[in-house]
């Protein structure tokens, strides 16, 4: 275990600007800023979640927010505890939090942190439900896309094709298949967070 | 991937690639020449900069722009970083758990904590040359063409040498620690294919290509000489160039074979210490290669920083014309070609992007069909276990996922 800095809390926002809802945890990260306490660093963290070992480096605390596909409402949160040892938190092997879109996702970093006993004190991780995390989107919030549903009651005449596909987010699972999305693995967290 | 079999011989190997097309070259016709380093940077999360580097040569190749002195010395620099970064990954988290029996890196760190450290230590270094120079670790964003936004002066550069000599001796233990591994006797007469770098440097930047059989394409000429096709059972296109039959293989066995003459004296050294001829025709040793490339890659980029003095400008202008670049950069994984037709006013009439994991495609597949013959009789898992490494030999895009095979053998 690295050596945590008594009180060190880090908030740390992960995700990817230009496809939509990936960015929900930027957009967490970058509200948090202006509104953190003092003491309080918030990182927003684009790619490559291995740079995540480094940053959450001596912190008795670290949230991490991503958005997540757990194939609930978009929005809605999931919260997980990390306990190094890894007797719990058994969900990181949930498939919401094994997609990315990069070299190394949260899960491998976490399995990894573990492994290589540079986890922080304690870990937490919020998943934001993502809807559409299409390329070259922004990110669309859950209650606005809600209310454009209702106002136009579904795709109409006129509507462009991008509007359409937020619309229709919840009748299908957006995220598109990449060779890093992999099928679930049904062990527990600290046996199973190896790609597959 | 589908193994098709005859009386105990393999008649064909089939790698079914199901990646859906990303249409990156239609993205960009109608855009501006100035938007392609930005746009196809976003291709590829491991080697954002030779995406940026192929489209700014490509386009300043159109526009008759020349980048050089330290520009170019600073583009090279950055390049290095993703050279270290990405084989640093594909070493240690990718490649070495196959070597060691693990299933990934995660299982590997349990037992070889220091090792996994050191690794991760390298790739930290490579990412800090690409933040600094890219303004950010991933997807930089102060590449342009002609040049960059800003450029640094020499003071910032010094501490990151520090750090890079530092880290260069942790790659020194990496081409001895591989070195040791057990490699299968597996060789092939290959026809490797690699930048033709005009001024004898180890190849990144150059004018063409060049192979071990004797190809020597300008540049210019390798739209035509590149050709790419459709087959019916993967998403992914298959290349051939010159007009060869046979496959061809592009990458760091490719790199090392045609050029290992022009890597630094240290990086000789040590790779003749490991039992590297000058040239390597098993591509199962392309993991003690890679560490080689990646000591070159450190005293190169300590080099380039040694010599550097700040240009008076971050960019040379760069003047739109009607007329068709071509660029050709090795991206760590091989050679990538990025083509651009513009019109008088930098409007991109039509592009072409030819990476390196669909040209070695082909050359994946045949050595799967030798490799399987004499394994045929493991048991399913065992030789899956196989064939996913035969195939991140290549460190192709699919190997982040650490098991993504399903094998199919299929006895007619």
């Amino acid at each position: 275990m690295s050596a945590a800095r008594p009180g060190r809390v880090v908030v740390i926002g992960l995700g990817n600007r230009v496809r939509g809802d990936d960015a929900a945890g930027l957009e967490v990260a970058g509200r948090l800023r202006r509104a953190a306490p003092a003491g309080v660093e918030v990182v927003e963290h684009e790619g490559d979640a291995a740079a995540l070992l480094d940053h959450w480096q001596g912190a008795a605390l670290a949230v991490v927010v991503d958005a997540v596909r757990a194939g609930g409402e978009p929005g809605s949160l999931h919260r997980l505890e990390v306990v190094p040892g890894g007797q719990a938190g058994s969900g990181i092997a949930d498939r919401a939090w094994q997609v990315s879109s990069h070299a190394l996702g949260l899960a491998e970093a976490v399995g990894l942190a573990g492994a290589l006993g540079r986890l922080p004190g304690r870990l937490v991780l919020v998943g934001i439900e993502g809807g559409v995390v299409r390329r070259r989107r922004r990110p669309v919030p859950a209650g606005r896309r809600d209310r454009r549903a209702c106002r136009r009651g579904g795709p109409g005449p006129g509507h462009r094709r991008g509007r359409d596909s937020r619309l229709s987010i919840r009748a299908r699972v957006a995220i598109p298949r990449r060779a890093t999305d992999r099928p679930a693995p049904t062990a527990g967290w600290s046996a199973s967070t190896t790609p597959r | 991937m589908l193994v098709r079999t005859r009386d105990g011989r393999v008649e064909t190997v089939e790698l079914r690639i199901y990646e859906p097309p990303r249409f990156f070259e239609a993205f960009l016709r109608g855009r501006a020449y100035t938007e392609p380093p930005d746009t196809t940077a976003r291709i590829c999360g491991i080697c954002p900069v030779a995406y940026q580097m192929s489209a700014c040569t490509a386009i300043e190749n159109a526009c008759g722009a020349t980048v050089d002195g330290p520009l170019a010395d600073l583009r090279r620099l950055i390049y290095c970083g993703e050279w270290i970064e990405s084989h640093a990954l594909h070493v240690y988290l990718l490649h070495a758990p196959d070597f060691l029996g693990y299933d990934g890196a995660v299982e590997m760190a349990a037992d070889h904590r220091d090792v996994v450290q050191r690794g991760l230590a390298m790739k930290k270094a490579g990412n800090e040359i690409i933040a600094l120079l890219g303004g950010r670790p991933i997807h930089p964003v102060n590449v342009r063409v002609g040049g960059f936004y800003r450029v640094p002066a020499k003071r910032e550069l010094l501490p990151l040498a520090e750090q890079l000599r530092r880290s260069r001796d942790l790659a020194l233990e990496t081409v001895r620690w591989v070195a040791g591994f057990d490699f299968p006797g597996f060789e092939g007469d290959y026809e490797l294919v690699a930048v033709r770098s005009p001024d004898g440097e180890y190849p990144i930047f150059g004018d063409g290509v060049a192979s071990s059989g004797g190809l020597d394409i300008d540049v210019h000429d390798l739209g035509e000489q590149l050709v790419e096709h459709h087959v019916p059972h993967s998403t992914a296109l298959h290349a051939s160039l010159g007009g060869l039959e046979r496959p061809y293989m592009c990458g760091l066995l490719a790199r090392y074979g045609l050029a290992a003459a022009a890597l630094s004296p240290l990086a000789r050294e040590v790779a003749a210490e490991a039992g590297l001829g000058g040239v390597c025709r098993n591509p199962f040793q392309s993991i003690v290669v890679r560490a080689v490339e990646m000591l070159y890659a450190f005293d190169e980029a300590l080099r380039l920083i040694d010599r550097y003095e700040q240009p008076d400008a971050p960019a040379v202008p760069v003047e739109p014309r009607a007329a068709t670049g071509h660029g050709v950069t090795e991206a760590p994984r091989g050679m990538l070609y990025h083509r651009y037709e513009l019109d008088g006013d930098g409007v991109i009439r039509s592009a072409r992007i030819v990476p390196p994991t669909s040209q070695n495609q082909r050359q994946i597949e045949d050595d799967l069909r030798r490799f399987v013959e004499p394994r045929l009789h493991l048991p399913t898992d065992e030789l899956t276990r196989r064939c996913e490494q035969a195939i991140r030999n290549y460190d192709p895009c699919i190997s982040c996922a650490t098991h993504f095979l399903d094998l199919e053998v299929a006895e007619a």
